[in-house]
């Protein structure tokens, strides 16, 4: 906790770094000690994770009363659970008693939690039920006291689960403002929306938890480097070219996807949305998109995207095997988690429509492991070219200088061949290339506002 | 899913058989180990599958019930054939697999062998243990990979082949930056 206990002035020990970083991000920069750091770390738990709407999961993982499963906010573990009243709550998993943690696995059901030291028990509402010995060891404990703290906010948008930890929090909707219009055509596209398969995978990263975002926010000039080993097998046609048929949609700070043209990219035979089988495709229901949204479907459909503050997203075709298994597309939402500085742990979870064919799903689950999982052929190069972010973060170099900062300085201004789509009927701004970094400034000045803000 | 066979019928396989079995393992982790990836390739069957299942941490009355319990269906960490296999090999050796340049330094144990007679016939259950301990490039940190794994081994007029491996990891939070190696 960043308070002081001595002195009268409370000074924040990152002020002078934000005030650099007001100033290099007005520049298209960000100094480097944003990573790596144990105060930017400690002050990231309070008023970036403490504060915001979270996402923990999918209603489709709770189904049944008395379901739960452990998820995270920040570096507090907590129970997700569908109550007995049918209610979603999100519940610190620390017991009141001496914080022992009631709940030591990933999923369950429940209809109580007990803990296993002094055998205090709450109902799977996170009320306060019992103890042993109640009439003779807690005469006066009120009970509404020493219930299971409990996140003031739980709400959820297509099925995402999301909870805020502040008592005074903007509605999901209202946080999520103009990023609903994404949403929306990610997930809106079928009433019976889509499910998530199997628990989400995990592992665990030498990264600080921002290189994630940084990286599915719209980092597409990465693609043709990182992962050239693709094109070299064939996975990927010709990725060079790939910048010219991307779109970049940044909305209000914080919020970016990227969007893809496949049939200039892939060629003409692409001309399902996403390259989905006709017998999928077929069954959306477009009557509530509007202009814009149809324009985003028609022409550069969205693959990638980072959701303030960690929850990332990626829509694309793959197969494991071009000669004998046919392409099929995934959907994912990734969690970058916090664990320390230069340390996270990524949450994968993979997504299938409700409406699709088992057949379909098994193809577009294996297409995705095998593209973005901890073997994923993309994904493993990323892990390696993101670990030095953090490390960069505390090197003597740019402390002897205060200087040393990172460049987001492509389509900025003037420097590169970046521009906006001045027909862009949709909220916020397009651009017509992949050559910029709109995304990444996006998110890092919605991270300024949050760390100046206690 | 099959069960791993913790009483193999092991008294119908032969010494001689398990020898072979226990050298096609060890040889199969040096040849990992040495980065000789096209060789441990020609070892598969064609019709080789491996898969690396998901694992989460349930309550011991769920695992006492169904000792694969913590293994969940539908998702993976990895996923393979031989035909995707060849493929991660070809990127290995495309100059443009970051990941595995530098290659990780790798020291596979391979211990805790059982072998028992499946009911294809030539064909073999065998369960082993795999501890991978892992660095990479210029860190001298490490990571230690634990599994049990599950084969299925083929004998044929060639020499023995894996048909299908399934491992049953100890992690459930995979405690190594990636899989970019063969388990």
């Amino acid at each position: 906790m960043l308070t002081n206990v001595t002195g009268p002035i409370l000074e924040d020990p990152l002020a002078d770094l934000l005030k650099r970083c007001e100033k290099e991000i007005a520049q298209g920069m960000m100094p480097v000690q944003i990573f790596g750091n144990d105060a930017v770390f400690e002050a990231e738990m309070e008023r970036v994770f403490a504060r915001t709407w979270m996402f923990l999961g999918h209603e489709s993982e709770i189904p049944n009363i008395g379901d739960y499963v452990l998820r995270r906010i920040g570096l507090d573990p907590v129970i997700v659970v569908r109550g007995d009243d049918g209610k979603v709550r999100v519940l610190s998993n620390y017991c009141r008693h001496r914080g022992t943690e009631l709940c030591q696995v990933d999923q369950g059901n429940a209809v109580n939690f007990t803990c296993p030291y002094h055998g205090w028990i709450y109902k799977n509402t996170g009320e306060w039920q019992s103890a042993p010995k109640v009439s003779r060891a807690y005469r006066e404990l009120d009970p509404k006291e020493w219930g299971m703290f409990e996140a003031p906010h739980v709400d959820a948008i297509h099925g995402l689960i999301y909870a805020n930890l502040a008592a005074d929090a903007p509605t999901l909707r209202d946080f999520l403002g103009e990023c609903v219009w994404f949403l929306d055509l990610i997930f809106g596209l079928h009433p019976k929306g889509m499910r998530v398969v199997g628990p989400p995978t995990r592992w665990r990263m030498r990264s600080d938890w921002k290189s994630g975002p940084d990286n599915f926010v719209g980092d597409n000039y990465h693609v043709d480097t990182t992962h050239y080993s693709m094109d070299v097998i064939g996975a990927l046609p010709d990725s060079k070219k790939m910048v010219d048929f991307v779109y970049q949609y940044d909305v209000a700070d914080g919020f970016s996807f990227t969007g893809h043209n496949f049939a200039k990219w892939f060629g003409p035979s692409w001309d399902t949305p996403w390259g989905y089988p006709k017998e999928l495709s077929d069954q959306f229901d477009y009557s509530n998109l509007d202009e814009g949204q149809m324009s985003v479907l028609e022409k550069s459909i969205l693959v990638t995207g980072n959701m303030w503050p960690n929850l990332s997203f990626i829509r694309f075709p793959g197969t494991p095997d071009p000669v004998s298994v046919p392409p099929a597309t995934y959907t994912q939402l990734r969690q970058f988690q916090p664990i320390a500085p230069g340390l996270m742990d990524i949450w994968v979870w993979q997504f299938a429509w409700e409406c699709e064919s088992p057949e379909y799903t098994e193809l577009s689950i294996s297409a995705g492991t095998n593209a973005f999982s901890s073997s994923g052929l993309f994904e493993q190069d990323d892990t390696v070219v993101w670990e030095g972010f953090s490390r960069v973060g505390s090197s003597l170099f740019p402390a002897r200088t205060d200087d040393m900062a990172m460049n987001f300085q492509l389509g900025f201004e003037g420097m590169s061949d970046n521009p906006p789509d001045p027909d862009w009927k949709g909220p916020g701004t397009a651009r017509m290339t992949g050559i910029g970094e709109s995304g990444h400034r996006n998110f890092y000045r919605r991270w300024i506002s949050e760390m100046k803000s206690k | 899913m099959k069960d791993i066979k913790t009483d193999p019928a092991s008294a119908t396989v032969t010494a001689h058989q398990y020898v072979e079995i226990s050298q096609f393992l060890a040889r199969e982790a040096r040849l990992l180990d040495q980065n000789l990836l096209w060789e441990w390739y020609a070892t598969l069957a064609d019709d080789y599958t491996s898969e690396v299942p998901v694992r989460v941490t349930l309550a011991r009355a769920e695992v006492i019930k169904d000792s694969l319990a913590e293994f969940k269906t539908g998702v993976h960490h990895a996923n393979d054939t031989k035909g995707s296999t060849r493929i991660r090999i070809e990127r290995l050796f495309s100059g443009y697999a970051w990941t595995e340049d530098p290659s990780s330094r790798t020291v596979r144990s391979i211990g805790s062998i059982e072998v028992a007679n499946s009911n294809n016939e030539n064909e073999f259950d065998v369960s082993s243990a795999l501890l991978l301990y892992r660095e990479r490039g210029l860190e001298p940190d490490h990571q230690f990979i634990s599994a049990n794994r599950h084969d299925v081994i083929r004998s044929t007029s060639e020499g023995l082949r894996l048909v299908r491996r399934t491992v049953y990891m100890a992690h459930t939070i995979v405690n190594t930056p990636n899989l970019g190696l063969f388990l």
